[in-house]
């Protein structure tokens, strides 16, 4: 370890602000890259079966005499 | 070698190998983010002139790489697309902007926050701080532009040829602190001969800059499919795809 005690890591030698919110905005924005690519997934499986649904009612409206 | 890209390149084939190769990229990602955080931030000794501010090398250069090699990687995908009009090209370039519009945010907000206790500024035009921050604005326009144009091959086009044009600000980022007086300092993992840091620091940036390289296939790759599921949402196999589950 680079560091004598946890106090001394959190410290970060008189620059935490810094380098924790370096990380934190680093973490914050890839994480929030994640979550929203996998909600996009998601979301366009549910608007994929809203369109076949709304195809498969078109296809009837014209089948029906 | 043709056949075998031109079987992988197909959007169907595609699909299925991403939906494989995912959950693997993913588990590697993890254990090479989590060993560059920890060595990173509790075993790489303090550096003799910063200090313990240095430890923002651990997210600044991963994301400031990642920012020039995504956008080379559209642009080589837009050029791809205008060329020889492959469609899984066009929707790789598509996908990957927001992700290399964020690594260039992260990596000009963290530069800020380093420039401060280093520098004594936030922020200073010098030519690499300024060629960025018009990184940042080709990334905002490049989406900006494709989600503009309601046709997609419209704006595929439009967006690709601003992609392309914009590309020629990747080799004045790389060279600014080379051809210019900067107050940024020169190139320190990318030197050639032996780098300039010691190597207790250079494996962990090494981890997490192979680790935002994951980020980023992640990312992309997730995109891509919600992408490739809606341009052949009239196809065969996405039909069957919704019916017998992903």
């Amino acid at each position: 370890m680079a560091f004598e005690s946890m106090h001394a890591f959190w410290s970060m030698g008189g620059y935490a602000f810094y380098v924790w919110l370096s990380f934190g905005i680093a973490v914050a924005v890839m994480g929030a890259n994640i979550i929203t690519a996998r909600w996009a997934y998601r979301d366009m499986l549910l608007r994929l079966k809203t369109f076949y649904a709304n195809e498969a009612d078109n296809a009837k409206d014209i089948t029906t005499p | 070698m043709w056949r075998f890209l031109h079987y992988w390149g197909t959007p169907k084939h595609f699909y299925q190998l991403t939906g494989k190769l995912l959950p693997w990229i993913s588990a590697i990602t993890s254990l090479l983010i989590t060993y560059g955080l920890i060595a990173g931030l509790l075993f790489a000794p303090s550096d003799y002139q910063q200090g313990d501010a240095f430890r923002i090398i651990y997210v600044h250069v991963p994301s400031a790489s990642l920012s020039l090699l995504v956008y080379n990687f559209i642009a080589i995908n837009a050029a791809i697309g205008l060329i020889w009009r492959i469609k899984l090209a066009y929707i790789a370039a598509k996908s990957a902007a927001l992700i290399g519009a964020s690594f260039t945010l992260i990596a000009l907000i963290t530069g800020s926050l380093w420039g401060k206790p280093m520098w004594g500024t936030w922020w200073i035009w010098d030519a690499r701080l300024t060629s960025e921050l018009i990184l940042l604005f080709l990334y905002l326009g490049y989406m900006a532009l494709q989600n503009a144009i309601e046709d997609n091959q419209k704006a595929d086009k439009a967006a690709g040829l601003l992609a392309l044009v914009g590309v020629v600000n990747i080799p004045i980022i790389h060279y600014s602190v080379v051809w210019w007086n900067t107050l940024h300092q020169g190139a320190t993992v990318t030197r050639f001969g032996q780098p300039a840091i010691d190597v207790s620091m250079r494996y962990p940036l090494f981890a997490l800059l192979l680790g935002a390289c994951g980020i980023f296939l992640v990312v992309l790759l997730w995109r891509m499919r919600a992408e490739i599921l809606w341009r052949e949402r009239r196809s065969q196999w996405v039909n069957e795809v919704m019916v017998h589950g992903v």
